[in-house]
């Protein structure tokens, strides 16, 4: 017990609060990390079927096939790459500040679920009108309202990760829906103007990316605030 | 010296910490907290890093995978197949509330003594 004097406790609770503050830093920076991660998955797929529909020698439905298949990869990987991140995440927050955080896997699924149900919805009735008004396949009037079917369910999986997984992503989430508000007018403009079919496939790596990376940051500054408030709370 | 304001039931908590069967030991807690930090190392760069001879590091590592604080992986790292030691959740959650609780007594023990 002779340790037990101001001075040495003082040393071990500075030792202490820097190794948490180090843990808090990675912390931030791996939230980063990951969010750059999806947009780079994003870029990638974009990339993919851009080169895909560029490629007037393929056969459309091939085109077609190929570009799903590659938007699937890219969602699943940001899935699973996010699942194991928000999980470390987790413990992290519940070792840190005493908080019980469960990783709400039901209500991921309950929600991803509803969210592809929705989108596959829309993407019904969009067919509907097309056989309907005998409306060609490659016609704006089909191919925007597919691609912002495709493109909210990739939005809001997002969404509903960062909400059900992470306890602080509950304003981000909000935030960007939001912002989503913003996109449709921007495809709503182009719908009506039947712009050429390559600006949404521009537009759309665009838009995707910023708000990734305005999320990434978002839920940066958000965490480090959260965690600083939890921790001096529980001194 | 032992203050006279340190009650003990402030004792008995910082006792009950110091005497946790895992995080007592002090090269435990160090491979703990690289861990944590570093979320994925070799045998070798852990050996390294703790500076203990490999026989004493491999039942260190061995009380915390029955702890299931660790897991011990065969995985592509820096372009060769390799064994790497990884934290689970669990681990790393038992970590970071051992230091909590631990700066929590000391913290409630400093305010009696200043």
């Amino acid at each position: 017990m002779e340790i037990l004097n101001s001075d040495s406790i003082k040393k071990i609770l500075e030792s202490i609060k820097r190794i948490e503050e180090i843990i808090i830093a990675l912390y931030l920076s791996n939230i980063l990390r990951l969010h750059v991660r999806y947009a780079i998955a994003l870029v990638i797929a974009t990339l993919i079927s851009l080169v895909l529909l560029l490629q007037k020698s393929l056969p459309t439905n091939l085109v077609r096939i190929l570009s799903v298949s590659t938007w699937i990869c890219a969602i699943a990987y940001m899935i699973v790459s996010g699942f194991s991140e928000y999980k470390y995440y987790a413990a992290l927050i519940s070792g840190l500040t005493g908080m019980k955080i469960e990783i709400k896997t039901k209500t991921v699924g309950f929600l991803a679920l509803a969210i592809i149900g929705s989108s596959l919805i829309i993407a019904f009735l969009t067919s509907v009108i097309r056989l309907l008004f005998n409306i060609p396949l490659n016609s704006p009037y089909i191919v925007y309202p597919m691609a912002i079917s495709i493109t909210f369910a990739i939005y809001l999986l997002l969404i509903a990760i960062n909400y059900a997984l992470n306890p602080i992503g509950f304003r981000s989430s909000l935030r960007i829906s939001s912002m989503l508000v913003i996109l449709i007018p921007i495809f709503t403009i182009l719908l009506i103007l039947k712009a050429s079919p390559i600006i949404p496939w521009i537009l759309l790596p665009i838009t995707t990316i910023a708000i990734i990376l305005v999320l990434g940051y978002d839920l940066q500054n958000r965490a480090r605030l959260w965690l600083k408030e939890k921790l001096t709370r529980s001194s | 010296m032992v203050e006279g304001e340190v009650n003990t039931e402030q004792l008995s908590q910082l006792s009950k910490i110091l005497n946790d069967p895992i995080f007592s030991n002090p090269t435990r807690l160090v491979i703990m907290l690289i861990l944590v930090m570093r979320r994925v190392v070799t045998f070798s760069e852990l050996q390294k890093l703790t500076g203990v001879s490999p026989s004493t590091l491999e039942s260190h590592l061995q009380k915390l995978i029955e702890e299931g604080f660790i897991e011990k992986k065969k995985t592509l790292y820096n372009l060769s197949v390799r064994v790497v030691i990884k934290p689970t959740s669990k681990g790393v959650e038992k970590t970071l509330e051992f230091l909590r609780r631990f700066r929590q007594v000391l913290e409630s023990i400093e305010l009696n003594i200043c």
